[in-house]
């Protein structure tokens, strides 16, 4: 974990590095549950800066992009991107094809034919702007709902390392010719200049190396808030423990006194 | 095997659910993208079971259920979100949900989700 110009302590370092921990876990599984896709190799950094830095990353590069974004809000206020270059987003839904071309099928009102053999030309071809519509609008889907994944991923060890509880609005997919857009999406509505997080994954799939963005925001405030709740994390083990385990299995109502 | 009307305004969430869902047997005799067309397919085909996104645009799943039951009092939905917070379960165990499952989708778990909430 990298941090620059924001202090830490050794436990909001321990902390983030769990909160990268279980990111990067959310993604591996996500991929592989969601479009069965086999990641051959991770690696995994999570920086925190301060927005305003001069020195903020810039590695992700100028664009264009693909984003997935949504605010989020209740104990804590930001905003999160999940970004991918044109190239590599081009390249992940390639490999989601297969899994898409499933979906297709199974919906009621689809043809017969394939969403493979529908395949636009723009996947082979970087020239070319998306002009299937509907094969468009499926494989834009697709990513949206990864992104409620990884956000709700994300929420959660928030509060499992925190107990700070937020809720986050309906992800939406973006392309962008250059790296302001992105920019704006992740200080969009907040009241001031947030810290931001950020986690680069770099993936090994179907033979290219993908880098996944992941950008947090958090207001000043919520920034404070989630240090304040890490420096109280030793005594909350037991609490932790219980959310652990709620949080990825069934839960059915007789089992809760409700 | 059930009828089982899914919602969610997600296609690919719709999908991923169906193929899931009927790989174990059952049957989706509906797809609602939104509270408005779950109400509607709701009365109109009368599934033994709903699923249930909980985050939609316009009505939120906790809302739709209200109206499921509204109309159906012994309605068996099954809530499910990709959402962090707990209290979103809790929300949706409160208002009537038999079941709460996260996202992404478990196969074990959402078909024994089903079978549990099916038995009488």
């Amino acid at each position: 974990m990298i941090s620059r110009g924001v202090k830490l302590d050794p436990c909001h370092e321990d902390g983030f590095d769990r909160l990268l921990l279980k990111g990067t876990q959310s993604v591996l599984q996500s991929l592989e549950s969601m479009f069965e896709l086999e990641v051959e190799h991770s690696s995994s950094l999570l920086e925190i800066v301060p927005w305003d830095d001069p020195q903020a990353p810039l590695q992700f590069g100028d664009g264009p992009f693909y984003s997935v974004s949504c605010g989020f809000e209740g104990d804590l206020a930001g905003r999160a991107a999940f970004v991918l270059s044109e190239g590599d987003f081009r390249h992940l839904a390639n490999e989601l094809m297969p899994v898409l071309s499933l979906m297709f099928l199974s919906d009621p009102g689809a043809e017969l034919t394939s969403l493979e053999q529908r395949k636009p030309n723009w996947m082979d071809d970087t020239s070319s702007a998306l002009e299937d519509e509907e094969c468009r609008s499926q494989i834009f889907d697709a990513f949206a709902e990864l992104g409620n994944v990884l956000v709700g991923a994300c929420t959660r060890a928030i509060y499992e390392l925190t107990t700070l509880r937020t809720q986050h609005t309906l992800p939406v997919v973006e392309f962008s010719s250059d790296r302001s857009t992105v920019d704006g999406l992740l200080i969009e509505g907040l009241a001031s200049p947030p810290k931001l997080l950020v986690i680069d994954n770099e993936l090994l799939i179907g033979g290219r190396m993908l880098r996944l963005w992941s950008f947090i925001t958090l207001d000043a405030v919520s920034f404070e808030r989630v240090l304040e709740s890490l420096d109280e994390c030793a005594g909350r083990a037991s609490g932790a423990t219980l959310a652990s385990r709620a949080g990825r299995t069934a839960v059915f109502a007789e089992s809760l006194a409700v | 095997m059930a009828s089982i009307l899914i919602v969610d305004d997600s296609a690919f969430a719709r999908s991923s659910l169906q193929i899931i869902v009927e790989g174990g047997g059952h049957k989706v005799i509906g797809r609602a993208r939104n509270g408005e067309e779950a109400v509607d397919l709701f009365n109109e085909l009368k599934p033994e079971l709903v699923t249930l996104d909980f985050l939609m645009a316009g009505e939120t799943g906790d809302q739709v259920l209200e109206r499921l039951l509204s109309i159906t009092p012994e309605a068996k939905v099954i809530m499910i979100s990709g959402m962090g917070d707990p209290a979103i379960q809790e929300k949706a165990l409160a208002a009537g949900a038999r079941c709460f499952l996260p996202k992404p989708f478990d196969k074990g778990d959402v078909l024994d989700s089903i079978d549990r909430v099916l038995q009488p």
